[in-house]
């Protein structure tokens, strides 16, 4: 720790503390939901959340409270209590400890405020699906679900009419739920904000194309919130316009997310949230900057298949075709593009014990990527919630053994 | 085809698909009833998630019944033969 404090509060993003108050700000808004008359919709990730902004329904993530009870250390416990409920401890950690929060109001925030309705979208697991069953139960709310159905290489016209149908019945769904008419001119709005916002986060990730990069993996972790939980709103356009233009002064003058940039590394499934800090310093105390990840850049993906003009016409296909439902050799090929892009040295992926659509077929990834790459890669064995699944002293001995394998290669 | 399709859409539901929230609690209970089964085992495949988490609703639904239930969680290979055994006498015990 020899760095001098100026130095390191230099390199400190300023408009974290702007983050905060916008993230606090939205839940307790959603939290007195209840007093004020607004209506809540537990919806998941990779879910279409426009329509819900358009509609005036407050949209709350389990899947980001679950990275908030992870990020606590309140996992373990959690998913402990859901084991003590029958639920298997192979099960999503996410889904254990959401299941675990509901009926005791536990976890960080003292649990997530009541949802009116269910919004499941099957496009990043099938857990999704069952772990919304268990809620719907639970609440007595009705549930939606949009099945998206793998498309390897491609989207056929089966599959684009299959989920197009959907859409429309979500629609329906919405209108029956808050008893009113669906509103065509603002979810163009709200469609167009959306669309900006996700141009402007990829913006933001591709400032650590820089040498060296003014933004880590472990700063997108954090900044992620907004793109994913109030997508098409000003708000977060306004937010990122303010986190790029600081990104861009930090690579006009210079300044790095780690202070000796060394070597770049590209990261490979969800953060290890209980531990995103010791991670961040180890990798920084060997001179590692995790300049990209395959997660976080997960929220612009559809930019690839949207059209702002017609975003309701293509929302199917952005949401059918995200980086978890496709092939494993279409996987490959977009870290390898990202791993071109950002110039990295090696891959860092965590075989995450929860996520298993994520986490099956990266052996494949990293054979495919070694042999047509020749890209070094480092497995970490983990779980993102439950830290019973973290062992410190194996996973550091590998960290340490892949960065002397970086620095035989340089 | 079309006898295909109904098959498939008309058998048990498979808890990887959804029909409905409580449908296969309903089915379970019913056959527990029309059979008169005084105890039911469930035999969950390690790592069939579905299963897994069909699971505490189902047992809720037979405790409900007053259905005394076991579970088994196996493997891709079963568990040495003694071991089975023991564990199904035991629960046989218990019914009667």
């Amino acid at each position: 720790m020899a760095e001098k404090d100026e130095a390191k509060e230099k390199r400190k993003i300023k408009t974290v503390a702007k983050m905060k108050e916008i993230m606090t700000a939205y839940y307790i808004d959603a939290k007195t939901a209840g007093q004020t008359g607004k209506k809540v919709a537990w919806i998941t990730s990779g879910g279409p959340v426009e329509p819900l902004i358009a509609m005036d329904v407050i949209p709350v993530y389990p899947e980001n409270h679950g990275a908030m009870v992870g990020a606590s250390k309140m996992g373990a416990d959690l998913c402990g209590k859901a084991e003590a409920m029958g639920y298997s401890s192979d099960l999503c950690s996410y889904a254990r400890a959401d299941i675990a929060c509901a009926p005791i109001n536990g976890g960080p925030i003292g649990g997530l405020p009541r949802p009116d309705m269910l919004v499941c979208c099957n496009n990043i697991c099938g857990t999704v699906m069952k772990w919304y069953e268990v809620q719907a139960r639970f609440f007595k709310v009705p549930l939606f679900i949009l099945d998206t159905p793998v498309c390897h290489t491609g989207f056929s016209a089966e599959a684009k009419r299959y989920v197009k149908g959907q859409i429309n019945e979500y629609i329906a769904f919405l209108e029956k739920a808050c008893g009113k008419r669906f509103d065509y001119d603002r979810i163009k709005e709200v469609g167009r904000l959306s669309v900006q916002g996700q141009r402007l986060w990829q913006e933001i990730l591709d400032t650590a194309m820089n040498r060296p990069a003014p933004i880590s993996a472990f700063d997108a972790f954090f900044h992620l919130a907004l793109i994913v939980t109030l997508r098409g709103t000003q708000q977060t356009v306004d937010y990122y316009k303010m986190l790029l233009a600081e990104m861009r002064e930090r690579v006009a003058a210079g300044i790095g997310a780690v202070p000796r940039e060394k070597y770049r590394l590209l990261w490979d499934n969800l953060p290890v949230w209980y531990r995103t800090k010791w991670l961040s310093e180890k990798f920084a105390s060997q001179d590692a900057c995790l300049v990209a990840d395959t997660y976080t850049s997960a929220w612009c993906g559809a930019l690839r298949y949207v059209d702002e003009n017609d975003f309701l016409g293509t929302m199917a296909e952005c949401h059918t075709r995200i980086y978890l439902n496709i092939g494993v050799d279409v996987m490959a090929r977009q870290v390898m593009e990202m791993a071109d892009k950002y110039d990295v040295d090696g891959i860092v992926m965590h075989s995450n014990r929860s996520c298993k659509p994520y986490s099956f077929g990266q052996y494949d990834i990293q054979r495919i990527i070694r042999e047509q790459k020749g890209l070094p890669t480092l497995m970490i064995e983990a779980d993102m919630v439950d830290e019973r699944n973290f062992s410190e002293g194996q996973i550091e001995t590998r960290i340490d053994a892949f960065i002397e394998v970086l620095k035989g290669k340089n | 085809m079309t006898a295909i399709a109904d098959r498939y859409l008309e058998r048990v539901v498979c808890p990887a698909k959804h029909r409905g929230l409580t449908d296969r609690a309903d089915y379970l209970v019913r056959l527990t009833r029309e059979r008169q089964a005084q105890g039911v085992i469930f035999f969950l495949l390690k790592f069939c998630d579905p299963h897994a988490f069909d699971y505490p609703y189902l047992k809720e639904a037979l405790d409900r019944e007053g259905v005394p239930s076991l579970l088994l969680e196996v493997e891709d290979r079963l568990p040495a033969d003694g071991q089975l055994r023991t564990r199904f006498e035991a629960f046989v015990e218990m019914i009667q």
